[in-house]
């Protein structure tokens, strides 16, 4: 079994998650912060006429957060009814992992990253980090 | 989607839509017989069921014949309306509406008890048929014989003929006589009167006193309308002959069907929201491009493209306009819902309510319509539930035993204005007052400080409900604090009016569409942000010597009142270093009344709101964002939003508040009355900025120079006694009053012992060869003689020559 995942580079760790739900990829784009609010949330963008929240990775994993220098890398992300934007340093490539490089994260993390990073896969660019998406639309 | 799935989705929407129109059908006939109603709503019936039949819903199949067979009785005039008939037919068609909610369960979904019902009802009601036609002989009720010369009389008269039968005891009358008077009132119509001398058995529990009684009555208007005009204790009626409105009568019910169809074809057509959704998102990213062409087109109207520019922007607003517009829908909508919940509620609760609604035909968004729906459905169910008094309880009180609750809806400069209003025990003060200290909502003492208007506000907070006990009907799920956010939402507000005994009101606002909205927008610390034009009341230059610092509260001299105000950038930008603000702007919402400080003014633009997003929902000073020309996003600040952030004080609040402030509210056009060392002192009140009680012990000097800490600077003590000269008397209390005024832009302190007074009027008498400006004269104030000075003349000389110690003799 294949899945396609969409890699990117937040604090020079390797993050993947599975292309279905990455609808657009964004470089260059400016986030305004919004005063007062949460700290892994790193503003709002204007994506073709719609205002996305954006969200900082770090700081949802509990890292520290990343300053908003300038302008950002952003990945739209979707489920079936919502829609955010996750802030990255940089994209990567776009890798097919098959089941077989693909382990329980348990085994190499916990904690809060535990619970958005169920897994992890192993590739030829490096260690990845799966990111379960879904967990990112919960408000906190 | 297959096809199958398509078509299922299409009969499941195409149902529901027959089943509200012939639940409507249901509640006109409940008050008034109609023949073409009857019909239509048998028509709907047999479409229902034959829709099931292709889809093999066994169920509703059977439910929907065996009601299809009831209404064609009804259609036949075998049966006649009755209030058992109605919860019949409205209990059925809720049944077909949960199966059809339920679709994949149908079968599983129970209809025996209905189906025994409408068998039952079939066939009491069948052995008492009585046929509408004139020419039968011995139309007979219950043993009682009808002459047939009566219907033949009905039928010559084109009246309606029927019959009442009632216990004569059970009336309302407490001599026979008046019931004889009453009866007068009709006596026209009597054709026959009579006691029943046998105790028939149509009463079904024989008590000893009764009378039973029968009247035959012929009369113009139907038996409904007879008996809602004469009300009278009826044990049974029969209707044998009745008059169809129209000459609808003569042509079979099938023959109808074209020509309701077709009338309904001609001026609507359905059209998938989905679809209506896209073209609203396309036209507001129209505008935004809009915006962003005009921008980089700052036009001239003389040249080729502003002319052909500006028409293309008008044409897109209008567009916008109209596209919105089809997302418009009548209130006659939830009107339909509210009739059928107003009528099982009032069957529930054992109360009598006429309900009254206008203005149905006032359209409002489609997506609000929905949301405000349930709103409007809970303060109605509230106001039958805990407003109207019980039946008795009104008559005991002189009210008219049927309760009326009024809902209507206005149109008013682009928006939709909601009245509810009831007529019955309203709410009272104390009662909220106790209940809400019960809860721990507020304390006693809050209580207390509070008016009568914050006390009827406290309904809007979460949690409160001052039912005893939580009814099913209105007690639970939707609670005031919901209704209130529902609409603020939308944009909207609501506000309530009740006065114990009569009544309670509420008056709820809507924007008739989201649209297009003006708002100006502003700069402060570089960021830009939006305003909602109808917040604003008018933007000023900020002058520093307006503005002061009362009890705490940021405050600004507005046109002789006193409002606080807030410092945008200190609000949203903590950490950033002060600034001096330029601009204010004077906002207003329901509750409050302040000013704005921010730095720069960019301009006022019409722009589409868009959500922030659920991450910000609980940021409440920031209600909604825009796209710029220039694609950028701003936040649209919410005015009660950052009222309630910075705690400012509410409108009521500030008025009690300034009442308690040492310096009280004192009209800036009076005197200061105050004294230092025993001697007394007026000085017009315009330049000062407040007054504040220190502790003497809290003076300290700067390089050999009194100065006091205050607010977060250290600003400079004078004493009147220095400056006139005059010996400083020791005082024996450990605290003074800092008069404080503005001189050249900076604070100054002026130190005495007491504050006496404001008083608006002095009359000021010259003193004679008085060298001074500072000094206006004299005068005598509470039969003391005072002198009047200007203090901010008198500080400003001394802060510009300093060190002229100018020798001042009395």
């Amino acid at each position: 079994m294949k899945i396609q995942i969409l890699t990117w580079k937040s604090n020079n760790q390797l993050y993947g998650t599975n292309i279905q739900n990455c609808h657009e990829v964004q470089k260059d784009v400016h986030v305004l912060k919004v005063p007062h609010s949460k700290k892994y949330i790193s503003g709002i963008v204007n994506l073709r006429g719609e205002i996305l929240t954006v969200l900082d990775l770090p700081a949802i994993l509990g890292l520290k957060e990343k300053a908003n220098d300038g302008n950002s890398v952003i990945i739209r992300m979707k489920n079936k009814s919502k829609q955010i934007a996750l802030k990255v340093d940089s994209i990567e490539q776009v890798l097919n992992i098959t089941s077989d490089k693909i382990e329980d994260a348990s085994l190499h993390l916990n904690g809060k990253e535990l619970e958005f990073i169920p897994q992890v896969a192993y590739s030829d660019s490096g260690f990845i980090l799966l990111l379960d998406i879904e967990k990112l639309f919960i408000v906190r | 989607m297959s096809k199958i799935e398509a078509l299922l989705a299409e009969y499941l929407s195409e149902c529901r839509e027959i089943l509200s129109k012939a639940e409507e059908n249901v509640l006109e006939l409940e008050n008034r017989f109609d023949q073409e109603t009857v019909n239509s709503l048998f028509r709907y019936i047999h479409t229902v069921k034959g829709n099931s039949g292709i889809f093999e819903f066994k169920n509703l199949f059977r439910l929907s014949h065996l009601l299809e067979n009831l209404l064609g009785q009804l259609r036949e005039k075998k049966i006649s309306i009755t209030k058992e008939l109605i919860d019949l037919l409205l209990c059925s068609i809720d049944r077909i509406k949960n199966m059809l909610n339920n679709i994949a369960e149908e079968s599983s979904i129970p209809i025996d008890d209905l189906v025994e019902r409408i068998k039952n009802f079939g066939i009491e009601k069948q052995t008492l048929s009585i046929e509408n036609k004139p020419t039968d002989p011995n139309l007979t009720v219950k043993q009682r014989k009808i002459p047939d010369e009566f219907a033949k009389l009905a039928q010559e008269k084109k009246q309606n003929l029927f019959v009442i039968y009632f216990d004569l005891h059970q009336q309302k009358f407490p001599f026979i006589t008046d019931f004889f008077d009453y009866t007068n009132q009709f006596s026209d119509w009597i054709l026959h009167k009579e006691i029943i001398e046998e105790n028939v058995l149509f009463l079904e529990e024989e008590k000893e006193d009764s009378v039973p009684y029968y009247l035959v009555i012929l009369s113009p208007i139907s038996m409904n309308e007879f008996l809602q005009k004469y009300p009278l204790e009826v044990i049974e009626t029969f209707s044998i002959y009745e008059i169809i409105p129209s000459n609808v009568a003569e042509s079979t019910p099938q023959l109808d069907i074209k020509k309701n169809t077709e009338s309904n074809q001609e001026t609507h057509i359905k059209v998938r929201i989905s679809l209506l959704d896209d073209l609203i998102n396309l036209v507001g990213e129209t505008i935004i491009t809009r915006n962003q062409l005009l921008q980089r087109f700052s036009l001239t109207n003389d040249s080729e493209e502003g002319i052909v520019l500006s028409r293309l922007s008008q044409l897109i607003t209008q567009m916008h306009d109209k596209v919105m517009h089809t997302r418009l829908q009548e209130l006659n909508l939830i009107y339909q819902r509210i009739n059928r919940v107003v009528r099982d509620t009032a069957r529930t609760l054992n109360k009598e309510v006429n309900l009254k609604m206008e203005g149905g035909e006032v359209e409002l968004d489609k997506t609000m319509i929905d949301v405000i729906g349930d709103s409007i459905i809970h303060i109605i169910r509230n106001s039958m539930d805990h407003g109207l008094e019980s039946i008795e309880d009104r008559t005991k009180l002189g009210k008219n035993p049927i309760g009326t609750i009024r809902l209507s809806a206005m149109l008013q400069s682009g928006n939709v204005q909601l009245i509810i209003e009831d007529d019955g025990r309203g709410i009272s003060p104390e009662f909220i007052k106790n209940s809400a200290i019960k809860k721990g909502v507020i304390s006693t003492e809050q209580a207390s400080k509070m008016s009568d208007e914050e006390v009827i506000d406290l309904i809007f907070l979460p949690g409160f409900s001052t039912a005893s006990q939580v009814t099913d009907v209105s007690g639970r799920g939707v609670g005031m604090d919901v209704v209130r956010t529902s609409f603020k939402k939308l944009g909207g507000s609501v506000k309530l009016y009740t006065k114990v005994g009569q009544g309670m009101k509420i008056v709820a606002s809507l924007p008739q569409t989201v649209s297009v909205v003006s708002c100006l927008f502003i700069k402060t610390d570089d960021m830009r942000l939006a305003i909602y034009r109808k917040n604003i009341i008018e933007l000023i230059q900020f002058e520093d010597d307006k503005y002061s610092f009362v009890n705490n509260h940021e405050m600004y001299n507005f046109r002789d009142r006193m409002i606080p105000v807030v410092n945008l950038r200190k609000l949203l930008f903590p950490e950033e270093a002060y600034k001096r603000p330029q601009l204010l702007v004077i906002v207003q919402t329901d509750i409050y009344y302040y000013g704005i400080l921010f730095d720069e003014m960019i301009e006022f633009q019409e722009i589409v709101v868009k959500p922030l997003g659920e991450f910000f929902t609980e940021l409440k000073m920031f209600s909604g964002a825009t796209i710029m020309g220039d694609g950028e996003p701003v936040i649209i600040i919410d005015v009660t939003g950052i009222g309630e952030f910075a705690s400012l004080p509410t409108m009521s609040s500030i008025k009690q508040e300034l009442k308690q402030v040492v310096s009280r509210s004192f009209d800036l056009n009076g005197y200061l009355l105050f004294i230092s060392s025993g001697e007394f002192f007026a000085s017009n009140s315009t330049s000062v900025i407040c007054i504040e009680k220190v502790e003497r012990s809290s003076i300290e000097y700067l390089s050999g120079k009194e100065v006091i800490q205050y607010r977060d600077t250290i600003i400079p003590v004078r004493r009147i006694e220095h400056i006139l000269q005059i010996p400083e008397k020791e005082s024996k209390f450990t605290y003074a009053f800092l008069i404080i005024i503005s001189v050249d832009k900076e604070f100054i302190g002026i130190l005495v012992d007491e504050i006496v007074d404001v008083v608006k009027e002095v009359t000021i008498l010259d003193i004679k060869d008085n060298p001074h400006n500072f000094i206006l004269g004299q005068s005598i104030i509470n039969k003391t003689s005072t002198l009047i000075l200007d203090l901010h003349k008198m500080f400003k000389k001394m802060s510009n020559t300093e060190s002229n110690q100018r020798k001042i003799s009395l």
